[in-house]
């Protein structure tokens, strides 16, 4: 991708840079079933791991929950801090705050470090799949931000279903008062068929 | 016991309220409160190639601080002046993720001045004329990017080691530049780069007046009057040192530390 813009608080490689042609052949995903053999209705493996890697000696400035994700080659990490103080004082119930980035080596081309529209898009979606869940009204006056990076992605849709899944994990992790957790999963139709 | 006007506090609480003096009563008494040794340095981990979608990438755990490096390469021409250097950019992210210092939006300066020594460093690590495809038309530029997942301080050792660690794994597939379409074509497997010098990273922070530590966590960094990076070369030698912050540091601690450094070295080589 070319990027015009010179980003005065990074570090600027050239100004315009394009991947090359690969020439290794593109397989066809459904020649013969799916290309990791998977059933139609099978999801990929999934790996969570909840909580900080040593929990003897954590900082103050550590987050409240946190949760890796892993589903097949999907690589996602998320943290929650909160609730903590939110930015209207006289608010009746807690608000929720997602903010959604991919990491710039995570898909098959380099992403840009700035945040594109695609990734606010994303950081809505994730709000108004989970704010339903969380008990908003024991929260007055806080605030709940969740921050998720995606550090290898494998499908936009699989991988915004794993980002859902990942802050349920985070949220039960800094013992957030949910009704439920959030479970989610994507699909695609191929030709006739989901 | 407890005397008529005399508070106790829950140790969480005292370290909140007095986080300075609740470090001094360890580091008084040669110890520090993570039960740690003045020069002993966290347990480290390194996971290479674990990424698929970067072409080099290495995971790094140094106790709690967490970072990732991943690698991209993509090509483009070259500067007229050195016709046959590649690009090597790094950059370091700390994200809000990792640390609730950091606040969304652009690069704090924490962030911006490690980018900065890191990818000055990174000359060390590598020969960017062995990225050249084509002299004068096409070379490989290859963007390190450093995403700090949790901070517990210390991220710039975990981001010097997670660099060489990538740089390791990085894998150019054989490109061929096509001078009459202008495009690069790429494929195989790949090979590896050639290293310069292996780097081995040590920090020393200034605690509580005149205590030197190693490898400050999260609630030593912040109370830090000083520190000190050095950076050794597989040889032993010096290849970058740098001190930071306003304390004073005297020459027999700078040797001392330089000692501890080879230590390391030999630690993690």
């Amino acid at each position: 991708m070319s990027h015009n813009v010179v980003d005065r608080r990074r570090i600027n490689g050239p100004q315009r840079s394009v991947e090359p042609v690969y020439t290794t052949k593109v397989l066809d995903p459904f020649a013969t079933g799916r290309l990791d053999e998977r059933a139609l209705d099978q999801v990929r493996p999934i790996f969570i791991k909840t909580g900080p890697l040593d929990a003897q000696s954590l900082s103050a400035a550590a987050p409240s929950g946190s949760a890796y994700y892993e589903q097949g080659k999907i690589r996602v990490s998320c943290a929650i801090y909160g609730p903590r103080q939110g930015r209207k004082s006289n608010a009746r119930m807690g608000s929720f705050d997602c903010d959604f980035k991919y990491a710039p080596f995570s898909c098959s081309w380099k992403r840009s470090h700035i945040k594109t529209s695609d990734e606010k898009e994303i950081a809505l979606m994730l709000e108004h799949s989970i704010a339903p869940a969380i008990r908003l009204e024991s929260y007055p006056k806080a605030s709940i931000d969740a921050f998720v990076t995606v550090i290898e992605s494998d499908g936009k849709a699989a991988t915004i279903a794993a980002a859902i899944n990942c802050i349920s994990a985070a949220l039960a992790d800094a013992g957030i008062e949910l009704y439920d957790s959030v479970a989610a999963c994507s699909m695609a139709l191929h030709g006739e068929q989901w | 016991m407890v005397e008529a006007g005399q508070v106790t506090f829950a140790m969480q609480t005292f370290e909140r309220i007095h986080p300075v003096e609740f470090q001094r009563r360890f580091l008084s008494h040669s110890t520090r409160h993570s039960g740690r040794e003045f020069m002993q340095f966290r347990p480290l981990q390194i996971i290479k190639g674990a990424i698929s979608t970067a072409q080099g990438s290495a995971t790094v755990r140094l106790g709690n601080t967490t970072v990732v490096c991943g690698i991209k390469a993509e090509v483009c021409e070259p500067d007229v002046k050195r016709p046959t250097s590649g690009y090597l950019t790094t950059n370091v992210e700390l994200s809000p993720m990792c640390s609730a210092r950091f606040r969304p939006g652009a690069p704090s300066d924490e962030a911006q001045v490690a980018s900065e020594h890191i990818h000055r460093l990174s000359a060390h690590f590598l020969d960017v004329t062995q990225l050249c495809i084509e002299e004068g038309r096409a070379v490989w530029s290859l963007s390190a990017d450093i995403v700090c997942l949790k901070h517990d301080g210390n991220v710039l050792d975990a981001a010097v080691i997670a660099l060489g660690a990538a740089l390791e794994d990085l894998r150019l597939a054989g490109a061929e530049f096509d001078s009459a379409t202008g495009m690069v074509t790429a494929g195989g497997e790949g090979t590896h780069v050639i290293m310069k010098k292996r780097l081995f990273p040590a920090t020393f922070t200034l605690v509580g007046d005149s205590y030197v530590v190693a490898d400050a966590d999260d609630a030593e960094e912040q109370l830090a009057a000083a520190s000190l990076l050095v950076v050794l070369d597989e040889d032993g030698k010096l290849a970058n040192i740098w001190k930071r912050g306003a304390g004073a540091i005297d020459k027999d601690t700078i040797e001392q530390c330089v000692q501890v450094a080879r230590v390391r070295m030999a630690e993690i080589a």
